[in-house]
């Protein structure tokens, strides 16, 4: 092995993964603002103030006050707990759930597969808001509702990847030994199938915590979210909607929150699929 | 490939031009509904001669007799006159009847009416044609407005005059003759349609008729050609425009696509004014809106002494400060101080947490309690008022939590009382207080405007007050019973709310009642 | 004849899901609590009057009795009346539709042309400042809502310069391809954010492909690959990605229709939902089950037309 200027020595900036590590320090951060929000801001982020309604971003104020007189600021950083506790609890789930369902069905094939894939017929055609307003009449708006309403059609998504996968896995020859030495089905999907498949599980359910977030977001805009006075990135911009040409902070800021946060996961995301790609190959 | 780039490419280029070439379009849809005429020669003549009215809702039901809802009953003067009328300032004034005479026992009324009356379709105004309104407005079984008309015996007279026969003396006759329902109907043109309206409209006497009606997007009326002012109304075409987002809304009132807006956000009134070009104008109302605290869904709410340290933490004018902009006014009792009889006596609202707290404490509940306030999801006012009482009683110790259900799952739970804290809303349709005092001591159907109050005393009052005919006795007796309901904090209001509404400065003449009645005849768009 | 034999199969298999779904539908919206004939007369209805316009709704009958009366008129391809617009549910859903899927067609056509620009060069260049530049603003745009990016496109071209109507959608074809434009580079965002990462991905595993390599063996010029063969087959797990995303387009378009006022199908639906009106909810999901369906029908067999590895069955 002789030392020169060709040899072929990977410089240091191609062998980290950048996606992941600033993927990971924005979500990082986030969870910092979700657990000691009070460090971060001294202002409280429900109290009305009549002085300082509207008042635009200032070194006092950062983003501005809304309405009420509330710290704008102050408002997305705590409401980076509920929108966090969000995205990741509503993608929990479906993800397990799904991740199950289609193991299942992908392992056994046949008659099985066949009824999953027609109630997955039947999910994938019906609107998703029918069925959020549906839960929302029944239960009320809130978290409740919004959870019910994401968990109920989330899990299609999962259920097909893992199903895909697990179909052409099933054929590999790790599964095939595995067969061959009398090892039980349960056995062969939970320990030999599961583990190589799941990553692609994570890797979706990464993106899928940023749609949970808008999905709340979008539901918060037609007045199906949050109840208030609680602070949710979705629900804060809806209440600046009415005041967008004089106040358009209100509206813009949370949802600069919501970009990055979801810039964050969505860039674990992606590390994550580089990381696998590269280790397949 | 590259043939489908280029294709692509072309196509982006193609709608830029249309864009570009549209640029200046924007502000000039006003004839679009001209699939109605044939008249392809007068699209651009008729431009200045169409005002566009946007509103956040369609109206429910063009039928004087059954529509209640506001968005219909505020165009019902519109294309049906009766034989009196309110004006701007909410006071009773001649309409179709130019003078009447009333017998001594107050039984008969003989109203003389304007001669030559003739509906919009060109046809006369008969006594048949009365007789048939006032038969409708009395024996319609779904009627709302029922009740105005079940003192009317009979209706007598020929095409000039009109005797009215009353069973009883009742000294909101004339409030109740101003009514909507009791406007002239044609009785052929309703023959033709059928046994209701359905989802069509009444012919009548007024400034326009409707032309065509194109349910969630607007409705078209058209000048009256035979209206009995000559010379009215100003303007050829109004146009209702259903836009139910408010943004929306305000948007199009600002790029010119509307000329008036009504339903602003109090929020975006300072916005909007600031326009060129465009103004608020705020119009007296009796619109109020309560904080309906109902007993039977929470016991701390039930009783009166805990109602009372409630509103001492109610700091009233921070609530109109803050959601009004200004745009309303405190109101003492559970009418607008718009309404006759009025009580003005009636002592202001204090405002004082220590007293609050110490009455609580004094009612039983030192540690205050929780409650649940349930407003309509999508209703900004709604909420922005609860959020308030919520942050307001927070420091008295009453913790609000505030529910949002969508309409229909509210007036359900509405209707079964299990609702705790709610914002109730009302705006009177006639110069008299015995509507809104009817509506919320007639338990059986309103189970006092969903309070569960009830008041044999009250109720005795207003029995009293419905025969009264001297009018400084009435107004007595609804003084008094606005003090009870003053007393036992019955409907405390959040506020009486001004109505505020965006006007193109190209617009004169255009006004409303403080029922919400629009007056459109003198209405004039300059280009 | 195959191609026949599995369109019959596939539509034979339609059928339940359509029923199913109808039924699930059906009882799902009177479930949910709320009287329609309260929420249409207004709050000081009389008692009288409420039972009145049950009758004339047909819901003084049990459900059972509702849904045979409804299957029956369904047979008829009568869907009822709206409740609350007092006209035929068909004639709605046809003028709707017509507005939703516009606003479907220009936003595809938007993110098609994005995408497959911005997809390609990058996956082309990758590692350059150019990929990174457009990886970042693909994931920008899959994590922004749509109805803040709607109002911010609104307040700068519609507010401000004037140059796209505000609201609605107009009246003349012309007006209506304007007033498109806006909701459509909203939406196409969102789908461009997803598409332009898949084809980026796809591009890069294809041009390192076997067969790419075989080409090139054979001589072919490089520019001559690289167009034709990588995005031919990028093309597929595009389509399906594509047919995906229209079928949530054509459901999903609720928070874009209610920003920009436009009257479409997801706007009509949430109002319907709201004010309970029974025939039209089942209208537009019945129509979106089949519109599903059938989208994902053309899908497969464009699939084996583009790929004919695939083979139906």
């Amino acid at each position: 092995m002789s030392i020169n200027s060709n040899s072929k020595k990977i410089p240091l900036y191609k062998k980290i993964n950048f996606p992941l590590v600033i993927g990971g320090f924005i979500v990082a951060i986030f969870l910092i603002m979700a657990l000691f929000p009070g460090l971060i801001t001294r202002f409280d982020p429900d109290a009305v103030d009549q002085t300082a309604m509207l008042k635009s971003p200032s070194t006092e104020h950062l983003f501005g006050t809304d309405n009420y007189g509330r710290d704008i600021f102050t408002r997305c950083v705590y409401a980076t707990r509920i929108d966090l506790l969000i995205g990741v609890f509503a993608m929990l789930v479906p993800c397990i759930f799904g991740t199950l369902i289609g193991l299942y069905a992908g392992y056994y094939g046949g008659r099985l597969d066949m009824i999953i894939m027609r109630i997955f017929d039947i999910f994938m055609a019906f609107p998703y808001m029918v069925l959020a307003i549906a839960i929302v009449a029944i239960t009320g708006a809130g978290l409740k509702a919004l959870f019910i309403s994401i968990w109920i059609v989330g899990w299609k998504e999962y259920a097909r990847l893992i199903r895909s996968e697990v179909l052409v896995a099933k054929n590999a020859e790790y599964v095939q030994a595995a067969k061959v030495l009398g090892y039980s089905d349960n056995r062969i999907m939970f320990f030999t199938i599961l583990p190589n498949v799941f990553s692609s599980a994570l890797v979706y359910g990464a993106s899928d915590i940023v749609m949970c977030m808008m999905s709340s977001a979008a539901l918060s805009y037609l007045g199906l979210g949050v109840q208030p006075p609680t602070s949710e990135w979705g629900a804060i911009m809806a209440g600046g909607k009415n005041f967008f040409a004089q106040a358009s902070w209100i509206s813009t800021y949370p949802g600069l929150f919501l970009i990055i946060s979801g810039l964050g996961f969505s860039l674990v995301g992606d590390g994550l699929s580089d990381m696998i790609r590269t280790k397949k190959r | 490939m590259k043939k489908h780039i280029a294709c692509c490419l072309a196509s982006i280029v193609i709608l830029s031009l249309i864009t570009g070439c549209g640029g200046n379009n924007t502000a000039d849809p006003k004839d679009s509904s001209a699939a109605t005429e044939a008249d392809s020669g007068n699209g651009s003549a008729e431009a200045a001669d169409t005002i566009l009215i946007g509103r956040q809702k369609d109206p429910t039901d063009l039928d004087p007799t059954s529509g209640n809802d506001y968005e219909s009953t505020r165009m019902y003067h519109s294309i049906i006159e009766g034989l009196v009328t309110v004006d701007e300032n909410g006071e009773l004034i001649p309409d179709l009847a130019k003078e009447w005479e009333i017998s001594d026992d107050g039984l008969v009324w003989t109203f003389h009416l304007i001669p030559g009356l003739k509906f919009s379709d060109g046809t006369d105004v008969t006594i048949d044609d009365w007789k048939f309104t006032f038969d409708r407005a009395k024996n319609t079984e779904e009627s709302y407005w029922k009740y105005t008309a079940e003192n009317i015996v009979s209706v007598e007279g020929d095409n000039e005059t009109l005797t009215i026969t009353l069973e009883n003396e009742n000294p909101a006759t004339l409030a109740y003759l101003s009514l909507f329902n009791m406007g002239v109907q044609s009785k052929a043109h309703f023959e033709e349609i059928g046994s209701t309206y359905d989802d069509g409209w009444p012919v009548g006497c007024g400034a326009y008729y409707v032309d065509e009606w194109k349910h969630d997007e607007y409705v078209n009326l058209k000048a009256n050609p035979y209206y009995y002012k000559e010379g009215y109304p100003k303007t050829e075409n109004v146009k209702f425009v259903t836009v139910p987002d408010d943004s929306s809304r305000t948007m199009m009132l600002q790029s010119g696509e509307l000329d008036i807006a009504t339903d602003i956000p109090y929020s975006s009134a300072e916005t909007v004014d600031a326009v060129d070009g465009i103004s608020i104008v705020a119009y007296p109302s009796t619109n109020c809106r309560y904080i309906v605290m109902n007993g039977a869904a929470n016991e701390a709410l039930a009783k009166t002494e805990v109602r009372q340290a409630l509103m001492l933490g109610t700091d009233f004018q921070q609530i109109i400060d803050m959601s009004l902009y200004g745009y309303g006014q405190i109101t003492k009792s559970y009418l607008s101080p718009m309404q006759n009889s009025y009580n003005d006596d009636l002592p202001d609202w204090e405002y004082d947490t220590e007293k609050a707290k110490e009455a609580l404490a004094a009612a039983g509940y030192p540690n205050g309690f929780d409650v649940t306030m349930t407003v309509a999801s999508g209703n900004a006012l709604f909420e922005q008022l609860g959020t308030l009482l919520q942050d307001q009683w927070s420091k008295i110790g009453v913790k609000v939590n505030i529910e949002s259900l969508d309409i229909a799952a509210l007036r359900d739970k509405q209707y079964n009382m299990e609702l705790e804290l709610l914002v109730g809303s009302w705006t009177d349709d006639m110069p008299d207080p015995s509507q809104l005092t009817q509506y919320i001591l007639d338990y059986d159907n309103s189970y006092g405007f969903y309070t569960n109050w009830k008041s044999e005393e009250a109720n005795e009052l207003f029995a009293q007050a419905s025969k009264e005919m001297d009018d400084t006795k009435r107004e007595a007796l609804y003084k008094e019973i606005q003090k009870i309901c003053r007393d036992e904090v019955v409907l405390p209001a959040f506020f009486n709310a001004d109505e505020i509404v965006g006007q193109s400065d190209k617009i004169t003449g255009f006004s409303q009642t403080p029922y919400g009645t629009y007056f459109l005849d003198e209405a004039v768009k300059t280009k | 004849m195959d191609v026949l034999n599995y369109l019959i199969k596939r539509i034979l298999q339609m059928i339940p899901v359509f029923l199913i779904s109808t039924i699930i539908v059906f009882v799902l919206i009177r479930l949910i609590p709320g009287d329609p004939a309260r929420v249409l007369l207004g709050e000081r209805a009389t008692q009288e009057a409420i039972e009145a316009l049950h009758v004339k709704m047909g819901l003084d009958k049990s459900i059972f009795e509702q849904f045979i009366i409804f299957f029956r008129n369904l047979l008829k391809l009568d869907f009822g009346t709206s409740l609350a617009k007092k006209v035929p549910v068909s004639e709605l859903l046809k003028s709707r539709l017509s507005c939703t899927a516009l606003l479907t067609f220009v936003t595809v056509m938007i993110t098609v042309i994005i995408s497959f620009i911005f997809g390609y060069i990058a996956g082309m260049k990758k590692g350059s400042v150019a990929d990174a530049i457009i990886r970042f603003f693909a994931l920008f745009g899959l994590s922004a809502p749509q109805f803040w990016i709607g109002l911010v496109l609104l307040d700068i071209f519609a507010l401000k310069m004037h140059l796209l109507p505000v609201s609605g959608w107009g009246s003349t074809p012309v007006e209506h391809l304007k007033s498109m434009i806006l909701p459509g580079i909203t939406g196409a965002v969102y789908v461009s954010g997803i598409l332009i990462r898949n084809l980026r991905s796809n591009v890069i595993d294809i041009s390192r492909a076997d067969y790419v390599d075989f080409a090139e063996s054979k001589g072919i010029s490089p520019i001559r690959l690289s167009l034709f063969h990588v995005i031919r087959n990028a093309l597929i797990p595009a389509t399906t990605l594509l047919s995906l995303r229209i079928a949530v387009m054509m459901s999903g378009s609720v928070v874009l229709e209610k920003v920009f006022n436009l009257p479409g199908l997801g706007a009509l639906l949430v109002d319907a939902i709201t004010a309970r009106d029974y025939a039209v909810v089942q209208g537009v999901v019945m129509m979106f089950v089949i519109l599903v369906m059938l989208i994902n029908l053309i899908t497969d067999i464009l699939y084996s037309i583009l790929d004919p590895r695939v083979k139906l069955q």
